[in-house]
């Protein structure tokens, strides 16, 4: 514990310069209404509630959290493609509304058109923004040979294997050109090789072009490898329990940093606080009422700690 | 391909038969079609069935050629005219309908799903007497039987093909500030587009099918019409030529749709 305050220490200068915050999450709660299996009934079910975040611009933020705690349904409400039942979300200082040009989300699975070929997949938000045809081809050829896909311009996904067609994903949205990058588990169904590659070229993108990436995963060693600050959330209702700083060299490589004393300490914290032992959130009691044990399971499985 | 024909030319005999034993798999089904068109033709003639209920091959030819080649070909294009006015026309209603239905109006689409069913299930010939009755004889019975063949098949798959989206795909146009329109063609349309030729495809199929009955209802031209009217005047092998006409001009029509569908849908159709 003592370990981890003390890396958490040396991460607040981030939130301390002058410029205003990319993103603002103030009080968000997020109701459900939701069929009662037994009589039908409608109930609400609150998926988010008071959540508050703030992410610097160029900052990569990590939620990390057991499934069913909203985490995904955060990244919804930060894209636009739903609406918070109570809060506000703003970026660059306005409030989030609706899907805007500054927000790309990357969502779970992929979802790539399977009419549309690699480089047609690629190009589907420059089509949208009425991009002419000439500077389409420039930007999808940048970003085919950013994600190594050179060669594979004209398959279609199914031609291609789980790790490329992430990859076609993250580049469609990176063409897209937005200034917050919202990643969906992006990783969670390549394999473990796959995905270590894919995390490394991921903060290498990152660190090319400076934008400001919000993950959400519930691999406690990605969401350490790739953040700047790891946000852990709870369920039942869904809220951020704490934000942990993590303070591990830039230009990082998750193998290069996996095996440090400080990234044991971070992980060791934040398996922690997803089992509810670092009681420092609001909402421990609540918490307290679901059986533990599956959440902890869930985790353990694919988290090397 | 190519190593195999030069091994041919190398291999003498052995690679002759090789490239022969390859076409013998490539026409397999032929040989089928060819033993049954034999055996149409010397069963009647050796009496192991009888000539005048089953004419041979032959002298079902032969009565094409009495009716003349120009008659024959006049009665198909009038059918097909029917069927492709009535299918063309059912397309136009059907398309749109599932389009709103399951896309701008789902409840209604929803409470009106058991009763479009109902509906599907009423048998096309059915609708001829009471066409019949209400505008009298004539082409309206009969087109109105195709309308109703291919209606349900394009409207049904169109509906079922616009549940079957995957959400998400709409979601990233959305994330992508995708406008409704967008959205529709961008996303619904190709994503539905195999289910929408699949539909048509049956819908065709369908309405040649019941066109063929409409026409043997009550018609004065088309293929149904040959075929009734020889069985009024008890030419039997001309009721033979009519089957074998709609066999033939029916294959051909689903031949070539299913050729179309596999032009226009590459990518679902590789995918299978």
């Amino acid at each position: 514990m003592s370990g981890a305050d003390r890396i958490a220490a040396g991460g607040v200068t981030a939130h301390e310069n002058n410029r205003p915050p990319k993103i603002e999450i103030h009080g968000i709660e997020r109701i459900f209404l939701k069929k009662n299996e037994t009589n039908g009934a409608q109930e609400s079910f609150v998926a988010l509630k008071d959540v508050n975040l703030k992410v610097e611009s160029g900052e990569f933020v990590t939620v990390v959290g057991p499934s069913g705690c909203g985490k995904s349904t955060l990244l919804f409400l930060l894209s636009g493609l739903a609406s918070p039942s109570r809060g506000e979300i703003l970026i660059n200082g306005d409030k989030v509304t609706g899907p805007a040009l500054n927000c790309g989300i990357v969502l779970q699975g992929y979802a790539l058109f399977p009419w549309r070929s690699v480089r047609k997949n690629i190009e589907f938000g420059l089509e949208l923004k009425s991009v002419p045809k000439k500077e389409r081809k420039e930007i999808s050829d940048y970003y085919i040979n950013l994600v190594d896909l050179t060669g594979f311009e004209n398959h279609y996904p199914y031609q291609l294997s789980g790790g490329m067609q992430q990859r076609v994903a993250i580049a469609r949205v990176l063409a897209y050109d937005p200034d917050v990058l919202l990643m969906d588990e992006p990783f969670a169904a390549v394999d473990a090789q796959t995905r270590e590659t894919m995390q490394d070229e991921l903060l290498n993108i990152w660190e090319k072009t400076q934008k400001t990436i919000v993950l959400v995963t519930h691999n406690i060693e990605e969401a350490i490898g790739l953040a700047d600050r790891v946000a852990v959330m709870s369920r039942n209702p869904g809220t951020i329990r704490d934000v942990v700083p993590v303070n591990l060299p830039r230009p990082r490589r998750i193998g290069g940093v996996r095996n440090t004393p400080d990234f044991q300490i971070l992980s060791h914290h934040i398996w922690e606080l997803l089992q509810d032992k670092g009681s420092r959130g609001g909402s421990g009691a609540q918490s307290a009422a679901v059986p533990r044990v599956d959440i902890g399971e869930h985790i353990r499985d694919d988290a090397v700690i | 391909m190519e190593g195999n024909a030069k091994k041919a030319e190398t291999g003498g005999i052995r690679g002759i038969l090789r490239v022969l034993s390859r076409i013998h798999h490539r026409i397999m089904g032929l040989y089928l079609f060819i033993l049954f068109l034999i055996l149409w033709q010397i069963a009647p003639s050796v009496g192991w069935t009888n000539p005048v209920l089953i004419p041979s091959f032959s002298t079902v030819l032969a009565e094409g050629a009495y009716i003349g080649l120009g008659n024959v070909l006049v009665h198909i294009a009038i059918s097909m005219k029917r069927v492709f006015v009535g299918f063309i026309i059912s397309t136009a209603v059907a398309l749109p309908l599932g389009f709103i239905l399951s896309g701008a109006l789902p409840r209604i689409a929803e409470a009106l799903n058991p009763l479009m069913h109902f509906l599907s299930q009423v048998p096309p010939f059915i609708l001829y007497p009471v066409f019949l009755i209400i505008v009298g004889p004539g082409e309206f019975g009969i087109y109105a039987v195709i309308l109703w063949s291919a209606f349900w098949p394009i409207l049904f798959t169109t509906i079922d093909g616009m549940r079957g989206i995957d959400a998400r795909l709409i979601q990233c146009a959305r994330s992508m500030n995708a406008g409704n329109f967008a959205v529709f063609t961008k996303v619904v349309f190709p994503a539905i587009f195999p289910n929408l030729v699949l539909g048509i495809r049956s819908g065709l199929t369908m309405s040649f099918l019941m066109m063929v009955g409409a026409e043997s209802l009550g018609a004065a031209s088309g293929m149904g019409f040959m075929i009734r009217n020889a069985q009024q005047i008890g030419a039997v092998a001309r009721i033979y030529l009519g089957a074998l006409l709609v066999a033939i001009v029916g294959f051909l029509l689903n031949f070539a749709a299913v050729e179309v569908e596999k032009t226009l849908v590459t990518w679902k159709e590789i995918a299978q």
